[in-house]
């Protein structure tokens, strides 16, 4: 465990590999926001104002998942004290408000002409909008604690507590009533979606993912080398030190 | 003397860990007693059967949500105001509203009303959305289940 | 036929706004990630040159 979270190592595995997942990023991007576009059948009812669902559901899904990888790094953070753990929901945050930002506003277009709203105080809605909070909040320690330890312990507590709000997301369409329909996918008895219409969505979803690795890899890499800029700054000021001292001495 | 200082780390790895999970599973309970007691006020609307169960009060603004019945939608002469029932399958209440319609609504879909009952039994609403359904199908793989008759079973069941 | 995939009804507007600003918002974050990590990349280059040169001038 130990070996693979090597900051070094871990530095050059995943500068190897990043350029590959980039690449295959905007390809399966390009593939299934066309594909979704231009080549899916419309809806029976909603004509082509379904095609929202090809980035809507991919950005509603990653928002969720990149919650709970910083609530599962945090965990892991806060047990073994791993630095890299930190490091990794830290850099997950941004993306998850991105994304949480994306469904939310891609939503909003959506309800709009279907339902007749922008926006309604239902369970989902509401819940998605404290999912947006919570990545402010995670963020905003991260920038207002100025002790790095103390920062990753509260954005940590932030993370897990926060956690609690990922399943009520998922389940606040089967729990209570609202607006937004229930699932598509993910549900029992199978996808209610047509398969001619689940490719391209399932291609979008993919792509959205090997996004988040790509880019989460790079904020990574990032935070790992300005800890190490920092302590070659402090190795440096160190050492001016050291020769002014010795210059007045003699 | 190393074995002994590994013992101790991951003694307090343990410690960390099971605070950790007692914290999380207090937090858990929390919200599930906040969001239980809460639920009334959570669900978005009432349906037919809820509305009529709870004697809501004559003037008392609340949504109502359900099916709109098939054949039951007329329009008024002057062309603006509509009147459909709505339905989950148990209680049927009829409806009034002047004003807009939502794309998607349309008889046996869901809908979510705004608005308040009135003395003659009548809902006023004030406000249509449309509630769509977790189906996804191109339009004519819809015309041929609705040929073969295999649509309105599936209907049927869900309500 | 392609004008007809491009208006998409009524709905036009709804759509591409929300595949633009999916597109705007994930590039710009992808764009700003990479350019900080070049950047610091090269700053850490730079600052282990100048420790060396320090190291060689004790």
């Amino acid at each position: 465990m130990h070996k693979f979270a090597n900051p070094a190592r871990f530095l050059r595995i995943s500068r190897m590999i990043t350029p590959w997942f980039f690449i295959l990023t905007a390809v399966l991007l390009v593939v299934g926001l066309y594909w979704g576009l231009f080549i899916a059948p419309e809806d029976y009812q909603m004509g082509s104002a379904y095609r929202i669902i090809f980035v809507h559901v991919p950005a509603s899904y990653m928002s969720m998942f990149c919650y709970g990888f910083m609530a599962v790094a945090s965990l892991v953070g806060i047990i073994w004290k791993h630095p890299l753990a930190d490091q990794s929901a830290r850099a997950a945050a941004p993306i998850g408000a991105v994304f949480t930002a994306l469904a939310l506003f891609t939503g909003s277009l959506w309800g709009k002409p279907m339902w007749g709203t922008y926006w309604i105080w239902d369970a989902r809605l509401t819940s998605e909008l404290v999912l947006l909070f919570l990545y402010f909040g995670y963020m905003a320690v991260w920038e207002a604690v100025d002790d790095r330890v103390k920062a990753a312990r509260i954005a940590a507590i932030v993370a897990m507590v926060g956690a609690v709000n990922i399943p009520i997301i998922k389940f606040s369409v089967d729990w209570w009533n609202t607006l937004h329909q229930p699932a598509s996918i993910m549900k029992s008895g199978g996808a209610s979606i047509h398969p001619d219409m689940l490719w391209p969505l399932l291609i979008s979803i993919l792509a959205f993912n090997l996004y988040f690795v790509t880019v989460v890899l790079w904020r990574i890499q990032s935070l790992i080398l300005r800890r190490q800029i920092r302590g070659l700054q402090m190795r440096i000021v160190e050492g001016r030190q050291n020769v002014e001292g010795q210059n007045h001495h003699g | 003397m190393a074995s002994n200082v590994n013992t101790r780390a991951s003694k307090r790895k343990k410690k960390r860990l099971y605070l950790v999970l007692t914290s999380m599973s207090i937090v858990v309970l929390a919200v599930g007693l906040v969001l239980t007691a809460l639920e009334d006020s959570i669900s978005l609307f009432l349906d037919p059967s809820e509305l009529v169960e709870r004697n809501i009060p004559e003037g008392q603004h609340i949504r109502l949500g359900g099916l709109v019945v098939e054949d039951s939608f007329k329009k008024d002469q002057d062309g603006l105001t509509y009147y459909f029932d709505v339905t989950d399958g148990a209680e049927t209440v009829s409806v009034t509203y002047k004003g807009s319609l939502p794309d998607l609504f349309r008889e046996g879909q869901g809908v979510v009303l705004e608005g308040e009952t009135s003395n003659s039994g009548l809902f006023h609403a004030t406000e249509v959305l449309a509630k769509h359904d977790e189906n996804y199908m191109p339009k004519e793989v819809m015309d041929s289940l609705k040929k073969r008759g295999v649509y309105r079973e599936v209907e049927e069941e869900s309500i | 036929m392609l004008k007809d995939k491009i208006i998409m009804g009524e709905y036009a507007v709804f759509v591409w706004s929300c595949y633009g600003a999916v597109i705007v918002l994930m590039t710009a974050l992808a764009f700003i990630s990479w350019k900080n990590k070049k950047t610091d990349e090269k700053k850490l280059n730079a600052l282990s040159k100048q420790l060396e040169e320090m190291n060689k001038q004790d």
